[in-house]
């Protein structure tokens, strides 16, 4: 069987992997910001009797090599030479992303431009000639709509006619005779050079020119240089770079017309939209009120469903532990259904929170929030950039921490990256609310609330200090992209809301179960005693670390469900449901919890307090050695947000006792 | 001729010039700010600007706009290939 491989290209934010799920059927998370497709993707499909390996390049504005994603994305291309380069194009914004186009063709790769989002480039009255694009490129042009899989067979027809033409013409864009003199130039010197042959010639000589380091370098180690070196030392490089993109865009700018009889520029509505939502003064409380209406939704929607879960797992437990015998009944009563049970309760407020952030990521929201929030974060020693990854941390700090990956400069990173955990993470809501729920009752909204914006100001403080004290200096400087508004569609937000909320699930159903177990073990061992009592291994780890939190209001039981919480944040609430030996009575876990006269709303404020700062979960913490390559920074990382959360729950819990809260 | 970080909002601009060091320049340039663009200004905030170039909105600090030059645009001059396009 024939087999082709293909590689997709294009600007962030064009549905480049709306268009791959498309093509692959492979689920991944779909988003608004720059450069969220950082890993390599690959899928494999069959079309027509070919077999097509299809790799997702990262998303670039250009293959200048400027950043690590063009980087990849061109040495893909490069060094793998795939059959077929499919250009994912905006449709409602030919002319940027025909500058890619451009570059692409240079490159020498058999190319496929696919006009994406073609449906809105008709609904804002855009007339696109595809024919005309097709003749003034070369290349097939097909229309597609990546969101509804609209047009994915004619793309793929159009990649497997492609691939069995073979090498070919590919237009090219002339740079007029000053500039192609010196490129001919210096084709003939690097000719002779074979290790440099891999590379297309005319691209790779017009790369020289312009002086782009990367692929300088490459010739610096080749047996040429001296002689290329010679020539270009004659050459202005900063001159002919702009040169040549002024010539890009002059022949993209004389084609336009011709493709595109009546684009739009869509600044009239949401321009004016834009005006209000990111204004100056009004910016910052819209976004405030935004985030708090979600939280408020979640809450307030998610409770008739947990209450349903809660009811159906407390039925399962006891009539477990009521009909297996001894041990047995214990470890699946209390074990396993009370500590699947006190995670799966949680589905409902996470799942909800995922589909509002999602419907505002995909609206094009989320992006504005971080240019209102740059002035802001400015002040505090962040970068504008630094606030995507800030936002992502409300769902997982894994995917946050790998996020910052969009920012250029070292230390801007390395504050974010430390910082980001401070973020309340969904592993962290399960806590709050049933914490919240019992002990603040219809007040539960606005303290669940209140612990965002903690962790919010911690991060943010915590920035200022670090940008203060230990990386002086300023926030590099920063562009961001707003990509238009878009009505959000309820599938696509539904998706996102279930890759997220999946992860959880599959975390609930190992990570979690396992931890649970193990809590359950510690808690029933020695044997003979009674079940989580303080007799149990469990007990006797609580009581030895509980001189530590006496000060905080905590008790032995909350100090195993901490210690615990390190595995996942999540275990906290599990844990608990096993120490206060849930399934095993009537009782459900927060009845108990009202019970027990260590909880006081007070200590209950202390533990998620606690909760929201204390060290990231094991996952996390992997993922920042990962990203920052230092135990150091690890480490600071784990023992700067235990000793804070010491601190801030002892002013919470001792405050509060002076106030008179009690 | 001003730096686009001091333009007046919601005036149509032409880019005139980028004067920053090559990666600046380039980065800029691959993103839409090349001589001829046009480009306006949405909104000011004290930090960083809201542009509008060729319909692509950017957030971006008052930093890099200093090292775009423009001017303000007039019509009538307008580059003949761009005229239909931009004016719907």
């Amino acid at each position: 069987m024939k087999k082709i491989t293909v590689a997709l290209a294009g600007n962030p934010n064009v549905g480049k992997t709306s268009l791959f799920n498309a093509l692959t059927g492979a689920k991944q998370k779909v988003g608004n910001w720059p450069g969220v497709t950082v890993e390599k993707k690959v899928g494999k499909i069959e079309h027509k009797g070919v077999d097509i390996t299809l790799v997702d390049l990262p998303g670039t504005y250009s293959l200048s090599a400027y950043s690590e994603d063009e980087i990849i994305a061109r040495d893909f291309i490069i060094d793998e030479k795939p059959d077929i380069v499919v250009h994912i194009v905006d449709s409602t914004n030919l002319e940027r992303n025909f500058y890619l186009t451009s570059q692409l063709l240079e490159l020498g790769c058999p190319l496929v431009i696919a006009l994406n989002m073609s449906d809105m480039a008709d609904a804002q009255g855009d007339k696109i000639d595809e024919h005309m694009i097709s003749e003034y490129f070369e290349v097939p042009v097909v229309r597609t709509v990546a969101s509804e899989k609209k047009g994915i067979q004619k793309l793929l027809d159009a990649i497997i006619g492609e691939s069995s033409l073979g090498p070919h013409h590919e237009h090219e864009i002339s740079y007029g005779k000053k500039v192609e003199d010196k490129i001919r130039v210096l084709e003939e010197i690097l000719h002779h050079d074979k290790s440099l042959s891999k590379y297309p010639s005319r691209w790779f000589a017009a790369r020289i020119l312009e002086g782009d380091a990367n692929a300088l370098s490459k010739v610096e180690k080749s047996s040429v240089w001296k002689k290329a070196d010679d020539f270009l030392k004659n050459c202005d490089s900063d001159i002919y770079e702009a040169e040549m993109a002024d010539k890009r865009y002059e022949f993209i700018g004389a084609m336009m017309p011709q493709v595109c009889s009546k684009c739009a520029t869509n600044l009239s509505v949401s321009g004016m939209v834009d005006k209000v939502m990111t204004n100056k003064y009004l910016g910052i409380p819209i976004f405030l009120a935004l985030m708090w209406a979600a939280f408020e939704l979640t809450f307030t929607f998610s409770v008739p469903f947990m209450d349903l879960i809660d009811f159906v797992f407390v039925s399962l437990a006891e009539s477990a532990s009521a009909s297996l015998p001894g041990m047995w009944g214990s470890l699946i009563g209390d074990g396993i259904i009370g500590g699947l049970g006190a995670v799966l309760i949680f589905v409902p407020p996470i799942f909800l929170l995922f589909l509002l952030l999602s419907l505002l990521e995909d609206s094009g929201y989320l992006a504005r929030a971080a240019f209102i929030m740059d002035r802001l974060m400015y002040k505090l020693g962040l970068h504008g950039k630094s606030f995507i990854p800030l936002l992502m941390g409300f769902g997982c700090s894994v995917p946050a921490v790998m996020a910052t990956r969009t920012i250029e400069d070292k230390k801007d990173r390395l504050i974010t990256i430390l910082v980001t955990p401070f973020m309340s993470c969904g592993a962290r809501l399960p806590v709050y609310i049933i914490l919240a729920g019992v002990f603040f009752g219809r007040d539960a909204g606005t303290v669940i609330f209140g612990l965002y914006v903690l962790g919010i100001v911690i991060a943010i403080l915590s920035a200022l200090l670090f940008r203060k004290v230990l990386f002086k200096g300023e926030p590099a400087p920063f562009i961001l992209e707003l990509p238009p508004y878009r009505m959000p569609g309820i599938k696509t937000a539904l998706l996102h809301m279930w890759e997220r909320g999946a992860m959880y699930l599959k975390k609930a159903g190992t990570v979690i179960l396992l931890g649970a177990l193990i809590v359950w073990f510690l808690a029933s061992f020695p044997e003979g005693i009674e079940y989580g009592s303080e007799a149990s291994y469990a007990g006797s780890m609580g009581k030895f670390f509980e001189p530590i939190f006496t000060p905080l209001g905590f008790d032995w039981k909350i100090v195993v469900a901490l210690l615990f919480g390190f595995i996942a944040k999540e275990i906290v609430v599990g844990a608990l449901g096993v120490l206060y030996g849930v399934g095993e009575s009537e009782e459900s876990l927060s009845e108990s919890l009202q019970a027990d006269p260590v909880f006081t709303p007070l200590s209950a404020l202390g533990v998620m307090v606690f909760t929201l700062v204390y060290v990231p979960c094991v996952a996390t913490v992997a993922v920042i050695k990962k990203e920052t390559g230092s135990w150091k920074w690890t480490l600071f990382s784990v023992f700067y947000s235990t000793g804070l959360a010491w601190l801030l729950a002892f002013i919470v819990f001792q405050g509060g006792k002076l106030l008179g809260f009690a | 001729m001003i730096p686009l970080s001091m333009a007046p909002i919601d005036l149509k601009l032409v880019v005139k010039g980028i004067h920053a060091g090559r990666g600046m320049e380039r980065r800029l340039s691959d993103m839409g700010f090349v001589k001829g663009a046009e480009a306006i200004i949405i909104d000011v905030h004290h930090r960083s600007i809201m542009v509008e170039v060729n319909g692509c909105r950017y957030g971006i600090c008052r930093g890099m706009a200093n090292k775009i030059i423009v001017e303000e645009s007039d019509d009538m001059d307008e580059k003949t290939g761009n005229s239909d396009n931009k004016e719907r």
